[in-house]
């Protein structure tokens, strides 16, 4: 056992010897291979992270939620709607949403507007997302000016910022009385955006879709488990940006072992040559070769996944976040809770660390199995 | 001793350039002695080193070791005579390693690493604790005054210097036979002469040495048991001096 | 000391790291509802159906609301908005059962 230990330090101290005579090129290897598994692993980090954010804030997302459809368009929908569907059996609650989008030209920012059901702001007064705040520099008790469809300026009182820890929900809403909301938008009366329905059992959330639409045809009822599904599809590997990524991680892994599985140069094969002369045998060669593929591929792989895991956990991804901001003028700061995704991290391991050292053997192979006497003549 | 009986080597067999090294060879190298093979470059020379040392197996023909200590491989303590040219790879490895010390015409010494790493590289994957094979290293580093030299990367050394260093690598696992081809080829006559000291030393400590030299004074020495003239993979003759 | 020790070391700390990680993560976890509580209670209070990630476009900033219609209502010839609607997949189908 001590035996075999010390022929692993040995062998050992002879790979990492070997790999520093060719310093620059094995360094840049190492930089290069950190890169990839650091970019892979940030983007597996970060996107668990926020689609299990996503799945815990929104846990108690409206059971359905009832939209009008007109020529397969999202419509107003007449609140008379929701007298006849709160009837329907099964259902212990109805409530129109008021809500919509303003566009503020100011900054070219999106806001979202929302009636709150319960407690809503007092006319003329408004409480505003983090994210609003930041971009239109308010503080509580600033007014902030709003254009109505009439062109009259509506100006509201800040009267409250909402909680900074709930951002990723509520940067850029903006809290508005129901007046003041269909005055901006010079919304008709007798409508709501859409339509909140509570039911009763929530197994029976199926049947009550089914009837409400049965009831009322030019409906579209969108279920929790719709909503929640929405975001665990967010960042999928099949999306446009994360097939970019994958592929460009993909193609740069395969040129590394292209270079290292076109074969060895003259240089490495008289080496190996004289190794096999002074004694060494077939499998010293290999577990040579295989040690040196162990040491650049483990230590590029843990140091990635480390640098990865501070990126995203401690610095909250400023390297993705010019990427998500995208042309969004608004863009919520928050920071995600940790999260350790076992399978995907595995999957990494396997797909990078493995290829990579057989592709550091395979071409020593036949080199290796050489017959030692060639190196007499040599 | 090392009995060679009927040994023939051929390369590319079957096909159109078949060759012919070694051609129904059959001698003794006798232990503790120095034997010095002679001949014409081409002659075969270098084929019977590898054969013997080996590093090859022949085309046909048997090779026994007699008296020559190869535990590890026997087993059994009793048996002091062995047939090793139908022993697996892995045996013979071990026999080459333990057995036999080779100087390489060009050195083969590995470019970039130290000299001390040099001399250890045959014995690293036998699994030695550390500290004891590089004391072993140092000190044949000092038998042979290169010590200074020991962390310098090998290719700066002079080639007497270089000779020194496949000299000490040679003894590194220490071999009960030693096998030396062309090993004056890129020294001059005073560091040739210095060669035979050393080789004199090997002598004195009771080890088997072999050397194939077109030299005179490798050769012409006195300290040469026997020498065997070769020519076109046969011996053309054996004689035993003092 | 010998290069395959320190080999051994670095290594030896980045899979100390590595575990530390690990477990940080998974205390974290526990952590988790705690520290969204003030988004969740939101998102409950306002009936809240999306995350504030895209603020761009309609379909982007509520996905989840989006007919098939969205992505091109904001202008005839409007391209997908880049790079929010490649992270996105396509709306559901209308009538979503």
């Amino acid at each position: 056992m001590n035996r075999s230990l010390e022929r692993h330090r040995n062998i050992l101290d002879f790979a990492l010897s070997s790999l520093l005579r060719r310093r620059a090129r094995n360094i840049s290897l190492f930089v290069l291979y950190t890169l990839i598994v650091f970019a892979l692993a940030s983007v597996v980090f970060f996107t668990q992270a926020l689609k299990r954010e996503a799945a815990l804030l929104l846990k108690d997302a409206p059971d359905i939620v009832v939209q009008k459809m007109v020529a397969g368009r999202h419509d107003l929908i007449p609140t008379d709607y929701g007298l006849q569907i709160a009837a329907i059996r099964g259902v212990k609650e109805v409530q129109p949403r008021l809500w919509g989008y303003y566009y503020d030209p100011f900054n070219s920012a999106n806001y979202t507007l929302v009636v709150p059901a319960l407690q809503p702001p007092a006319p003329q007064f408004i409480h505003i997302g983090n994210g609003v705040a930041r971009v239109r520099r308010l503080g509580s008790g600033d007014l902030m000016a709003l254009m109505t469809y009439k062109q009259e300026t509506l100006l509201l009182e800040v009267q409250e910022i909402l909680s900074a820890d709930a951002e990723l929900v509520s940067s850029d809403l903006i809290l508005i009385g129901e007046n003041d909301f269909r005055t901006l938008f010079d919304f008709p009366r007798d409508v709501a955006t859409d339509l909140t329905v509570t039911v009763t059992n929530p197994q029976e959330l199926t049947t009550v879709a089914r009837k409400i639409v049965a009831r009322f045809p030019d409906t579209r009822p969108i279920l929790k488990s719709e909503i929640l599904r929405t975001y665990d599809a967010i960042f999928d590997w099949r999306g446009g940006m994360m097939v970019v990524l994958l592929t460009a991680a993909v193609l740069s892994f395969v040129i590394f072992a292209w270079d290292k599985a076109t074969g060895l140069s003259a240089e490495e094969r008289k080496e190996i040559g004289i190794l096999k002369s002074i004694g060494w045998e077939t499998s010293d060669v290999l577990l040579l070769k295989s040690w040196e593929g162990i040491v650049i591929s483990l230590s590029a792989f843990l140091i990635g996944i480390l640098l990865a895991y501070a990126h995203v956990f401690f610095f909250s991804a400023p390297l993705f976040e010019h990427a998500l901001k995208g042309w969004g003028v608004l863009y919520p700061s928050f920071r995600l809770v940790p999260a350790f995704d076992f399978y995907q991290i595995s999957l990494l391991f396997f797909l990078t660390v493995l290829p990579y050292t057989a592709a550091t053997i395979i071409p020593s192979w036949r080199a290796a199995t050489i017959d030692p006497d060639a190196a007499m003549r040599s | 001793m090392i009995e060679l009986s009927h040994i023939s080597k051929s390369f590319n067999v079957g096909k159109g350039n078949q060759f012919t090294a070694l051609d129904d060879v059959s001698l003794n190298i006798d232990r503790g002695k120095v034997t010095i093979l002679k001949g014409p470059s081409g002659s075969g020379k270098t084929t019977l080193m590898t054969v013997l040392g080996c590093m090859s197996r022949p085309t046909t023909g048997r090779i026994k070791l007699h008296g020559i200590n190869v535990s590890g491989v026997t087993g059994d303590a009793g048996l002091d005579t062995l047939e090793i040219t139908s022993l697996p790879e892995r045996f013979l490895t071990e026999i080459r390693r333990s057995t036999f010390g080779f100087i390489f015409q060009h050195f083969n010494l590995v470019k970039g690493l130290t000299v001390l790493e040099n001399v250890l590289l045959p014995a690293y994957p036998l699994g030695e604790n550390f500290t004891i094979l590089r004391q072993r290293g140092m000190d044949l580093l000092g038998m042979f005054n290169i010590t200074r030299h020991a962390a310098a990367p090998v290719d700066r050394l002079s080639g007497g210097e270089m000779q020194r260093v496949a000299i000490a690598r040679a003894l590194i696992n220490n071999p009960a036979v030693i096998i030396a081809d062309e090993p004056t080829a890129h020294l001059d006559s005073a560091l040739s002469r210095e060669f035979m000291t050393i080789l004199a030393d090997f002598k004195k400590d009771g080890r088997t040495i072999l050397v194939a030299s077109h030299d005179p004074i490798i050769y012409d020495s006195t300290l040469a048991d026997t020498v065997i003239e070769m020519r076109d993979g046969r011996v053309t003759s054996i004689a035993e001096r003092g | 000391m010998r290069k395959s020790d320190l080999f051994f070391v670095v290594t030896a700390i980045n899979l100390t790291l590595l575990a530390g990680v690990i477990g940080h993560a998974l205390v974290q976890a526990g952590r988790a509802d705690s520290s969204l509580h003030a988004g969740r209670e939101l998102a409950k209070t306002l009936q809240l159906t999306d995350l504030a990630l895209f603020t761009e476009a309609r379909y982007t900033r509520h996905p989840s609301q989006a007919d098939r219609h969205a992505p091109f209502q904001d202008h005839p010839m409007a391209l997908d908005h880049f790079p929010s609607g490649s992270f996105l997949r396509p709306p559901l189908p209308s009538g979503g059962l």
